[in-house]
């Protein structure tokens, strides 16, 4: 795997809440190689989120990234210092999110949130000035006038019109695509190797969604870019991505390239997702969801998590934690079922 | 500019109903107000109380009464000091910039204090700073004022004799020409800089205790309104990218938590204002506060009302100021 | 809805009397349970109900607590100091003022002042309160218009000066200070329960509840008052804490209850002229304003985290 970016081993992320250890994340695995698009799917609080940004360490307090290993370009995330993982973050991964007005700061205006990005990491190509020569006002203002014009630069790039005006404006004076399109402009403007997409698309129209995964799409080919790509819409990993991770209760439960799971799924929990997909040619029967709810995660059943709501399910499944294994060339799944 | 406008609208029904209460005031007494206010001195005549009255127009038909006040106080004619016998604008002015020096000072030290204390302690979530913090809040919102002025008199003058526990100015120092009023500003323009640093040292104590409640008040608020704002995306994002967390906490958490604690602090400054009488009284502070508490005992009332009214007229003004501050701070609603 | 239908089974199934008084009495105490469990929770919270409670019990049996009379000199224990400091002794476990009156006595006979004023004037404030603010939320419109002018007008008289003025001009003694402070206090709670009301009115049950032809009184009283009940026990609470402080100021200005009766603001402000020589004279009832209003404030974020969890911050 010399090709690999991004090696996520045994990642687990605990929350200690009033009722319990809710183990969010348990025990993740996965990689991403260099310009990969991977998606990651799952019913709502499998622990997709936790997992981004547990990668980051960007998990906030009653969470914990408890055990395991992020390895990005050979280096383990999880064991650096503050400092070091601060370069790492929007220089190297960058991450963007579900909502874009409240991911945007409300009193800056957009084109200083961009600008901060681009100051923060030199902007990847701005000169990397000594910390003495930084404190030049006048290296400063050279500095800043460079990362105002790579700014524009950026807003121009995801297709935002009239730049040099929407520089001056606040986040709420943009619509919903195209705060969403500063957003990527923020998380691009270094050039990152990975971008962490968390559902990047779910809160916009329909035609706007198409749009920023157009946008996405092609900036991807064009920065040679690996991609995470957080989603509930199994059409969009079609289109977008080249690997799928499917998640269930903070676990992996099959994993490989996206022929493979959408066309033959090994576990059953991936088989119920597709058959949730309305498709046209069968519209005559009516939509087929996976019965029973999702367990607490403090209060998991024994053996398989999966087990409560699977139609496979025998007195095996409750008594051995499946592994995730092999069943076919890059193609894992965690089932006592499929792999017999 | 509309919308301050509409909030300049906004103010004139409360311009009003402040006129109709302090009006009322000298109305409340039960009895005849100037047969209580001359019973002060002992023997008058019924002569004695009609002039009064005259004097007063409390012979007119009250809404007369209301309408003269009125007009008087817009015009500057405030009324005469039945104590004194000076106009009550001379009183009330002579008075004023102590007041304001104090009050401007304890402002300062409760932002000081209270806004770091409350983003430490929002985000050391759960520490024992935090909780230690919190405490240490509540018990300032708990407190009497004089019990606090007093204490910090025992331990800061009477025991360690470090700081003066009253009046503006000792004695032994020259105090500057007279231009603004506040001492501070006055020894800045002299030069005079033993003054200047007296001055602070005399401010100290009860400058803390006036701003000691609102120092607990703007602790709690930030806090928790920082906290607010902490688990917003966009601080995630920002730490996403990259951003120092020091620049994280401040550029782009305290920013947005400033929003609602400009609109609380204002609304509780009355408790700051009516801190005043009390402060003012423990360390013989020679301002508003103990005016009114004076004039209320021997009942002057023109001097009661005309200060109460300047009270209530600054809370107003403050909140207005504060109003165009959250303009400013909110893009989202700005003019 | 769920509540609104619970209701109307109410009106279907017939049952008799005492098997309505048991399932109330029966939820009542599940109620109560449930509240002490999360209130239990919270120890500062439990340790400031312990301290109240044990000021309202000495206030309450402040004669059979100590043998000393509050207000009679006695000339013979001038200016004793606290027992823990030299010369002091059991006998005047906190000391004795200039004229030999003991302090702790006077502190726990001031209690009574402190406590009374800050419960009867709440009381009395809570109940105007919560009437106009339930009007005015209710009704919007020109009354409420009306209604929040005036709280703008209170607003913005800082508390303590509009209290001092109006003792000024009533004159002093306990009822004139009630009325001096309730003249601001009613704005608090009602201040509250109008914008809980606010919210109330779009819920669901008030909307059955107007279906069904439910009168205004009723939807008021009946439906939306039960619902905002909560917040306005943690306001009122919290409110007392203010009160007392509020009256202790009134006294240490000198226009408190008259003396001799102690008063905690009174006797600090008597003692300020000893704080050369007997601190203790002068700190000692000041501390006990401050334990009192700080029970009381930890007992009122206690009740807001046990009722209200949408109110914890
Ligand atoms: N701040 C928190 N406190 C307690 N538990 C949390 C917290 N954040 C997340 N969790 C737990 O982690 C689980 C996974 O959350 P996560 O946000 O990763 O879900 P998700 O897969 O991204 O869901 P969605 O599709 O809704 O975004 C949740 O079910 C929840 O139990
Ligand atoms: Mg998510």
């Amino acid at each position: 795997m010399g090709n690999c970016l991004l090696e996520v081993k045994d990642l687990k992320t605990y929350f200690n809440t009033d009722n319990g250890v809710a183990k969010a994340v348990d025990g993740v695995s996965f990689s991403v190689a260099h310009g990969q698009a991977v998606g990651i799917v799952g019913e709502s609080g499998c622990g997709k989120s936790v997992t981004a940004r547990s990668i980051m360490r960007l998990v906030d307090y009653p969470g914990k990234i408890v055990g395991g290993q992020v390895l990005f370009r050979g280096e383990d995330l999880l064991s650096k210092s503050e400092k070091e993982i601060r370069h790492v973050r929007g220089k190297e991964i960058a991450m963007i999110f579900q909502d874009p007005l409240s991911t945007l700061n409300p009193v800056l205006t957009v084109g200083d949130q961009i600008v901060e990005a681009i100051e923060l990491h030199h902007g990847g190509s701005l000169p990397a000035d000594s910390p003495l020569e930084r404190l030049n006002p006048f290296v400063r203002r050279r500095m800043r006038d460079e990362a105002w014009q790579r700014a524009l630069q950026m807003m121009e790039q995801v297709g935002i019109p009239a730049p040099e005006q929407r520089m001056n404006e606040y986040p709420h004076q943009f619509s919903g695509g195209m705060r969403q399109r500063v957003m990527i402009a923020i998380a691009l403007s270094c050039s990152p190797a990975l971008l962490i997409a968390d559902e990047p698309t779910t809160a916009l129209d329909v035609t706007v969604q198409a749009q920023i995964l157009e946008l996405m799409k092609e900036l991807q080919r064009k920065l040679n870019m690996a991609v995470i790509l957080i989603t509930h819409d199994l059409g969009v990993v079609a289109e977008f991505c080249d690997r799928v991770i499917v998640m269930y209760a903070g676990k992996v439960v099959e994993a490989g390239p996206v022929d493979n799971i959408l066309f033959d799924p090994q576990h059953p929990y991936t088989a119920g997702l597709l058959k949730s997909i309305p498709r046209i040619e069968d519209r005559h029967r009516p939509i087929q969801t996976i019965p029973g709810m999702v367990p607490e995660l403090y209060n998991l059943p024994s053996g398989c998590r999966f087990r409560t709501r699977c139609p496979m399910a025998d007195v095996r499944c409750a008594e051995e934690d499946p592994p995730l294994v092999d069943v076919s060339h890059d193609h894992q799944v965690s089932c006592l079922q499929a792999i017999a | 500019m509309d919308k301050i406008l509409q909030r300049l609208l906004h103010t004139i029904p409360v311009l009003i109903g402040i006129s109709l209460i302090v009006f009322s005031l000298m109305h409340l007494t039960p009895g005849d107000p100037v047969e209580i206010m001359l019973g002060e001195v002992g023997y008058v005549s019924q002569e004695d109380i009609e002039l009064m009255r005259a004097e007063l127009g409390l012979d007119r038909p009250l809404i007369e009464q209301y309408f003269s006040f009125v007009a008087g106080i817009l015009r500057g004619d405030w009324g005469t000091s039945l104590r004194a016998r000076v106009p009550v604008k001379a009183l009330i002015l002579e008075r004023l910039p102590a007041t304001i020096e104090l009050t401007i000072a304890a402002i300062v030290v409760s932002l000081i204090i209270g806004i770091p204390a409350g983003v430490l302690s929002a985000v050391r979530r759960y520490s024992w700073l935090d909780k230690l913090g919190t405490l240490v809040a509540l018990v300032g919102i708990s407190m009497p004022q004089f019990w606090l002025g007093l204490t910090l008199i025992l331990v800061f003058s009477v025991g360690l004799h470090l700081l003066p526990g009253g009046v503006r100015l000792a004695f032994d120092i020259p105090a500057p020409p007279t231009v603004t009023g506040l001492l501070l500003v006055d020894s800045i323009l002299a030069g005079n800089w033993t003054a200047f640093w007296g001055t602070m040292r005399h401010l100290a104590l009860p400058a803390l205790t006036l701003g000691a409640p609102m120092s607990a008040l703007t602790m709690r608020v930030t806090r928790s309104s920082m906290l607010e704002v902490i688990r917003q995306d966009y601080v995630t994002f920002a730490r996403a990218k990259g951003v120092k967390e020091m620049a994280v906490v401040i550029k782009h958490a305290l920013r947005n938590a400033l929003i609602p604690i400009v609109t609380v602090v204002a609304l509780n400054m009355g408790s700051l204002l009516g801190g005043n009488m009390i402060v003012e009284r423990i360390f013989s502070w020679p301002g508003l506060g103990q005016l009114v508490v004076d004039s209320i005992r021997t009942y002057d009332y023109p001097v009661v009302q005309v200060s109460v009214m300047i009270y209530a007229l600054t809370y107003v003004a403050m909140n207005l100021i504060a109003d165009l501050l959250y303009m400013r701070l909110n893009p989202r609603v700005r003019i | 809805m769920d509540k609104y239908l619970a209701r109307a089974e109410e009106f279907v199934i017939t049952e008799t009397l005492q098997q309505k008084l048991l399932r109330v009495l029966r939820r009542t105490v599940s109620n109560i349970q449930e509240f002490w469990r999360l209130y239990r929770k919270n120890h500062l919270a439990v340790i400031g109900g312990a301290i109240v409670l044990a000021f309202i019990l000495l206030a309450i049996f402040a004669p059979w607590v100590t043998p000393h009379d509050p207000v009679t000199p006695n000339f013979r224990a001038i200016r004793k100091p606290p027992v823990w400091m030299k010369g002091g002794s059991w006998t005047h476990p906190l000391g004795t003022d200039h004229l030999g009156r003991d302090i702790w006595t006077r502190i726990i006979y001031g209690a009574r002042v402190s406590l009374f004023i800050g419960f009867v004037v709440v009381g009395f404030a809570t109940v105007i309160g919560v009437t106009l603010g339930l009007i005015s939320g209710y009704y919007g419109g020109k009354i409420d218009a009306v209604i929040q002018r005036v709280i703008d007008t209170l607003l913005a008289f800082p508390y303590l000066i509009l209290a001092t003025a109006l003792v000024g001009v009533l004159g002093p003694g306990l009822r004139n200070i009630v009325l001096a402070l309730l003249y601001k206090e009613w704005i608090y709670p009602c201040r509250v329960v109008r914008s809980e009301v606010l919210v109330a009115k779009e819920q669901e049950y008030v909307e059955a509840a107007r279906t069904v032809g439910a009168g205004n009184r009723h939807i008021m009283f009946r439906e939306i008052l039960p619902n905002v009940l909560a917040s306005t026990v943690v306001v009122s609470t919290l409110r007392v804490g203010s009160v007392i402080l509020m009256e202790a100021s009134l006294s240490f200005l000198g226009l408190g209850v008259e003396p001799p009766t102690p008063a905690w603001g009174s006797m600090v402000a008597e003692g300020r002229r000893f704080i050369n020589t007997e601190w203790w004279v002068s700190t000692l009832p000041g501390l006990a304003i401050l334990l009192t209003v700080l029970g009381i404030n930890l007992m009122g974020e206690g009740l807001r985290d046990a009722l209200d969890p949408k109110l914890r911050e």
